[in-house]
This record gives structure tokens, C-alpha cells and sequence, in this order.
């Protein structure tokens, strides 16, 4: 069997990457997946720049840990600092094609975003520690002392 | 550019550390994916991020391509990114290879031989 989507303009070898069940079925496209894309399809699915990276932040009563994914940045590509309780996290990558090759389909996002998060919380500015692994930045923000959990004696009368 | 408050306090509830670690099903995320062509092969390039490369699964059942990455979260939670696509015939299924860095991984689909283009030499008689 064969099946090809060549009547488009992509050529006499036109590789049939198509959907069984894609919700923005395009003949035009020459490579689909299988899933069903509700995820992709809903409006918004392809997220403005504005709203990357997705972050995640937890409270380990000493300090805050921010989770940002930041797939295909490398170290050098990312700026974090903090300013006045303000964390701003930048980062810039190339998002041209790799060299010789022609882009079929691209979903992946913008190259460059920026994210400002205001903190509740009085963390110690010159102790913010930042490591990439695995396209995830994970940022550490010891709390002031003040800022901290602490128990209370109860005293009996 | 976006302007983000957070309020951490509220987010401890849900994620805090300190209740330990917790293990939960895996949460199946639709990785975004761009696809490159050249004469020789497609290229596909997914995002996952946070995703280990032992966790990384890529299968050819058929001409069905299924890629596969676990990112297993500090809290313990596990994202599964999967995505499955039609591969055409025209890929030379013993000759796939990937690689994965910085949360992205990238796999090479090799077209036959005889599925590149070739140039035909033209003889004057």
C-alpha cells in the first residue's frame, strides 16, 4: 500500500506521515500523528511566547523552588535575576532549522521568552542558586530568616 | 512578555516537599514535535523536557512509530510524553537512531536507498 501526499508541491517521494484521527486534519500536511489532538487543537493549545515556559513552584518552608521548562536552551542561553522580590527569568535560542534540512511541520515554541514573578515571600537575593538539566531550570530561593517557618511553645497556665 | 505574580504560599498545598515524596500515574503530555526533512531522512525534534535518557522508548510496530519519555518531577509525579506517528514506507526501519539533550530529543528516520532522489545522467548518442 502506498500512500502519499504529494499533491501539494512536495515531490514525487513526498513521505506519507498523515493522521488516522488528528482534529486539524490538513491533507496539506505531510506529517501527522496518531493521537487524538484535542490537546493541540483546543484554541490555544500553541501557546503565545508570552506564556512559556511552564512553571512550577513549590514551598519547602526554607526556601522557594521555581521549575521552568526550557526545552532546547542551553546554560548560556538562559538570564535569571532578582531584583526588589521581582525573578525574571530570560532566555534566547536560535529557532532556525537545522542546517540542510527543510521544516515539514513545527509546533515547538518561541525561541525566546521572558517571565517575571513577583515573590511573596522575602527570599535572600545573593543565595539564588540556578542549574539547567534536562531542559528544566530549577531555581533555589532561600528564605530570609523572617520569612521562615516556625513553631511556637505552647504554654500550659 | 508576560508579568507573572505568584503567590507561594498558596501553591504549598498543592506541592509542597514536605509530605514526601508521592507516586502517581503517569500524567501523558503530548510532547510538541517539529519535523525536518532532507534527502537522506526526516528529522524529528520533540521537546521533553526533564525527560532521562533511560526513560526514552522509541518503537516501529508496523509502520506505526511510537516515542515514549518519562520526566519524573522532584515531588515524585511522573509526565509521560508520547506521541505515535504513520511512518511512510519510504523509512529504512533498521536505520533509526536519536538523541537526546537538553529536554529535547531528536530522531533520525533514514529514508531507503531507493526511496532518495537521484540523478539521472543524460548520454548523447
Amino acid at each position: 500500500m502506498l500512500m502519499r501526499w504529494n499533491n501539494h508541491g512536495f515531490g514525487g517521494f513526498a513521505p506519507g506521515f498523515w493522521a488516522v484521527n488528528d482534529l486539524q486534519r490538513d491533507l496539506g500536511r505531510l506529517f501527522q500523528s496518531f493521537d487524538d489532538s484535542r490537546t493541540f487543537a483546543a484554541p490555544g493549545w500553541q501557546a503565545a511566547a508570552g506564556a512559556e515556559p511552564k512553571l512550577k513552584v513549590s514551598d519547602t518552608a526554607d526556601e522557594l523552588r521555581v521549575y521552568a521548562e526550557v526545552p532546547g536552551f542551553r546554560a548560556e542561553d538562559i538570564q535569571v535575576s532578582f531584583d526588589d522580590g521581582v525573578l525574571e527569568i530570560r532566555a534566547q535560542r536560535s529557532d532556525a532549522a537545522p542546517e540542510g534540512y527543510v521544516a515539514q511541520r513545527r509546533e515547538r515554541g518561541s525561541s525566546s521568552f521572558s517571565r517575571r514573578l513577583t515573590l511573596q515571600v522575602r527570599v535572600d537575593g545573593e543565595k539564588i542558586e540556578a542549574e539547567l538539566k534536562n531542559g528544566i531550570l530549577e531555581l533555589r530561593l532561600p528564605k530570609q530568616a523572617e520569612a521562615r517557618p516556625r513553631s511556637i511553645a505552647v504554654k500550659a497556665t | 512578555m508576560t508579568v507573572a505574580s505568584t503567590n507561594p504560599i498558596a501553591s504549598e498545598n498543592k506541592s509542597t516537599l514536605a509530605h514526601g515524596p508521592a507516586v502517581n500515574a503517569p500524567r501523558t503530555v503530548l510532547p510538541r514535535v517539529d519535523v525536518y526533512e532532507n534527502t537522506d531522512e526526516l528529522l524529528l525534534v520533540a521537546d521533553v523536557p526533564g525527560a532521562t535518557s533511560e526513560s526514552v522508548n522509541i518503537r516501529l510496530d508496523e509502520a506505526r512509530l511510537t516515542l515514549s519519555a518519562d520526566y519524573t518531577r522532584v515531588d515524585g509525579s511522573i509526565v509521560r510524553y508520547q506521541r505515535a506517528f504513520q511512518v511512510p514506507e519510504t523509512i529504512d526501519a533498521d536505520q533509526i537512531t536519536a538523541q537526546l539533550k537538553d529536554g529535547v530529543l531528536q530522531v533520525h528516520l533514514r529514508k531507503l536507498e531507493k526511496a532518495k532522489p537521484r540523478t539521472i545522467a543524460v548520454t548523447a548518442n
